[in-house]
């Protein structure tokens, strides 16, 4: 895209922006892609990802916290917010992208000239999908205990180990991950930030069945595989630090309660497809209300970010509460369904068409990734209330 | 003595329960493991050896077999801390009840033999829409001609012929229908515990009438009664068995160099959980005495435990998941198991909610100040 797209982008008051954004996914988002009551939280995957992403890089929409150098629209924080506003308004399909979100950024603070021209470029365009290689088998909240090492042997990398629950990792063209190069007492030390193509011989990927049915994550093997040295990002033993400036503002979006706002939407349908009592409806009415507290929170966090550049602890407040609600929306839909809840699959309650088992069972671990409700917990009795640790 | 003499013995004799259980649990021990859930339920061959136990027959009055409310939870509990996806609650606990309500004679013998025998397993059609809390009045029809219209919904694993309740010229009636008989169509869907729930669709389909007006109902009514019971008692076991999972994890995964059980956040929050276990365990335990002493009180305890198991199960189940972290999330995972198990039984014959209230409206509330 070229820069004056960004420009005219940038030109626009936040109102006027908004309205260009929402008639542009009226005119031309595909229902089928919509979140509905059978899939509230869809997620484009496969060929479905790839035409989105085209045809948000055809229009102009593509990366909007990106700087105009790298492609990007480079957005005001703001206007990066009424972006999310309005993609979660039009229900359009989550978009799992850690290639433009997460890497994208960290290549731009911690990449070379030669990384940020090989990569960037491609991220944008939709031609590398990225797959994020933290999580171990033994390595999980204490994610600095990971064992997946790397030897340099000349100039490459031998790497060896195993990573566990890589979203997308059967579709991902390459992956970034955590690994270890030496042997320090202190184990955030000697960790190294690696890039490298899933095609390199020696990785293997086998999806691991979630819950719900659905192949989503992923076990990654890498069984020697080598990889160029110069495919680190960051210096060799600095990944810790590396990998800690990706959480950025990626810690803002994860509290949105866009999730929970489909969740109570199929609550609604649900309550008049059978009829309400007062009981149903304080429910109701008790979620309803906090979903608009949770609301108020997000928006005036996401204010205080644009004004402080920088998202604070208190983010982990956001995500606390917008996953534990998200879940018991959930729940409450599971109660409001009684007998079918237990169904697999499709079923129709009234005229709703929806999956009560299959939501309940995607929200639950919203509460576990992205660090989770114990470790933010334990983050913020020790960075906002300061106090002592054991 | 066979293990069948032994259960005819005493009606919720203490010890004859509890040898039960432990030809029960020594049985599944050997039959069944929870990876079979996955695969949906066994064969006949399974459910004729369940029978063989005794476990198809606990709701027949005592001269055929039956051994009563207690026999019932304690299998209960082992059905659901096994995870069990046999249906002892459709096809054993609830239309042993109805054909022991039976007048003696040709087709109640030939129902009782192929209950204990286990040749088949025999359902119970009653239900028409969600949240439905009695048998009785229903839509279905049955006609002075034995045709039967209407649709009943959430059946559980009927092999060849059910129980139909439907209303007639005499009110309430319960009739046997064929499967197979022309004007019945049968639409089964996956439930998420590995046994189908169905839709049964009768267009004057021919049934024969087997037990019709007040006794049609309190036999109706038994049944539901005693299922409430049994799928209580089932949830309870599941809790315990999910929270004996859970401790398991907290004991053995590491992370930040200690048992994750170490941490006091997740200690209080087990410690929660057993205490969740510990009401369901004693609503349960109620609501066997009052259906024991035959109590007025008997269906607003059964209520009470019902209400109370679901909510356990499905925190239980919840808590569970998150202790476990991302393992929680996959298919492979036993955790998940409890859970999907959890998701249908909390809502099969009602949920915690429906309970609730039907505990008020029968007067539960006011039990203790009589
Ligand atoms: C759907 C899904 C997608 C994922 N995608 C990815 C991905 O793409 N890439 C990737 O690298 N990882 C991914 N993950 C992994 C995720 O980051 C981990 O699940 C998370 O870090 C937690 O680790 P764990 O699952 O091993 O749980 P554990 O760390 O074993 O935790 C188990 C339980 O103990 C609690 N606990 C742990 N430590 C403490 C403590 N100090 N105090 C109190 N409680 C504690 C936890 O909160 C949890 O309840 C994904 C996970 C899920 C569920």
């Amino acid at each position: 895209m070229t820069n004056d797209r960004a420009e005219a982008l940038r030109a626009m008051s936040d109102e006027a922006f908004r309205a260009e954004l929402r008639g542009w996914l009226a005119a031309t988002y595909p229902d089928a892609w919509r979140q509905d009551d059978l899939r509230p939280f869809r997620r484009l995957r496969g060929a479905d990802w790839l035409a989105w992403v085209g045809m948000l890089n055809d229009a102009g929409w593509r990366c909007p916290a990106w700087p105009q150098a790298y492609g990007g629209l480079e957005l005001t924080f703001r206007k990066q917010v009424i972006y999310q506003e309005e993609m979660e308004r039009a229900r359009t399909a989550r978009l799992i992208d850690t290639g433009e979100v997460q890497l994208g950024p960290t290549l731009m603070i911690h990449g070379t000239e030669a990384q940020k021209a090989h990569y960037l470029p491609a991220i944008r365009r939709g031609e590398q999908v990225w797959c994020q290689g933290y999580s171990e088998p033994g390595a999980g909240s204490d994610l600095a205990s990971l064992t997946t090492s790397a030897e340099q042997v000349g100039d490459v990398f031998r790497v060896r180990g195993q990573k566990i629950w890589t979203t997308h990792a059967d579709e991902a063209t390459h992956i970034f991950a955590l690994v270890r190069t030496s042997r320090e007492p202190r184990k955030q030390a000697g960790i190294t930030f690696l890039l490298m193509e899933m095609s390199t011989p020696g990785i293997t990927v086998r999806p691991i069945r979630n819950l719900a049915g659905e192949a989503e994550f992923c076990e990654v093997f890498f069984d020697d595989v080598e990889t160029p040295v110069a495919n680190a990002l960051g210096p060799v033993g600095e990944g810790w630090t590396v990998a800690k400036a990706l959480l950025g503002y990626e810690r803002v979006w994860i509290g949105s309660p866009a999730l929970a706002r489909r969740a109570l939407a199929l609550s609604r349908q649900l309550l008049a497809a059978r009829g309400g009592d007062a009981g149903l409806a304080d429910r109701y009415a008790e979620l309803a209300a906090e979903l608009h507290d949770v609301g108020a929170l997000y928006r005036q966090t996401c204010d205080a970010v644009a004004a402080a550049g920088e998202p604070g602890p208190e983010v982990s407040i956001l995500k606390i509460v917008a996953s534990e609600l998200l879940q018991r929306i959930t729940e409450f839909n599971v109660e409001l369904a009684g007998e079918a809840a237990g169904l697999t699959g499709e079923s129709r309650i009234g005229q709703v068409r929806t999956d009560i088992a299959w939501q309940y069972y995607m929200a639950r671990p919203t509460t576990i990734f992205a660090g989770s409700n114990e470790v933010q917990k334990n983050i913020l009795a020790r960075a906002m209330l300061g106090l002592p640790t054991g | 003595m066979t293990a069948t003499d032994a259960l005819a013995a005493g009606d919720g004799d203490a010890e004859v329960v509890a040898m039960l259980a432990s030809s029960v649990g020594a049985f599944l021990a050997r039959r069944h493991q929870r990876r079979r859930l996955r695969d949906g339920t066994g064969g006949l061959d399974l459910w004729r050896e369940m029978a063989e136990l005794g476990l198809t027959g606990l709701t027949l009055p005592v001269a055929d077999g039956g051994l009563g409310p207690s026999a019932v939870a304690a299998v209960g509990r082992i059905f659901g801390e096994q995870l069990i996806p046999e249906p002892f609650v459709a096809c054993a606990v609830m239309p042993a009840a109805v054909i022991g309500a039976l007048d003696a004679g040709g087709v109640r013998d030939e129902l009782v033999a192929a209950l204990v025998e286990g040749a088949e397993r025999l359902g119970l059609a009653w239900q028409e829409a969600p949240h439905q809390m009695a048998g009785f009045p229903c839509g279905c029809r049955i006609g002075s001609d034995g045709r039967i219209s209407g649709e009943k919904r959430f059946v559980i694993a009927a092999d060849r012929r059910v129980l139909v309740t439907a209303m007639g010229a005499d009110g309430p009636c319960i009739a046997l229908a064929d499967l197979a008989a022309p004007g019945v169509t049968v639409v089964s869907q996956a439930a998420s515990d590995g046994a189908a729930y169905a839709t049964l669709r009768f267009e004057g389909a021919a049934a024969l009438s087997l037990i019709v007006g007040t006794p049609a109902e309190v036999a109706m009514a038994a049944a539901f009664d005693l299922g409430l019971l049994a799928v209580a008692a089932q949830l309870t076991g599941l809790a315990d068995g999910v929270l004996a999972l859970t401790l398991e994890h907290l004991r053995t995964r590491v992370q930040f160099e200690r048992p994750i059980g170490s941490f006091q956040a997740l200690q209080h929050r087990a410690v929660d959980m057993r205490i969740s276990l510990a009401l369901a365990e004693a609503s349960l335990r109620e609501a066997v005495r009052l259906m024991e002493a035959r109590s007025p009180h008997a269906s607003a305890a059964a209520s009470a435990a019902k209400a109370r198991a679901s909510a356990t199960a499905l925190s239980l189940t919840k808590e569970a998941i998150q202790m476990h972290g991302a393992i929680a999330f996959t298919e492979e995972a036993d955790v998940g198991l409890f859970a999907r198990a959890a998701l249908k039984w909390s809502g099969y014959l009602g949920g915690a909610r429906d309970h609730r209230r039907r505990f008020v409206v029968l007067g539960g509330d006011l039990i203790d100040d009589e």
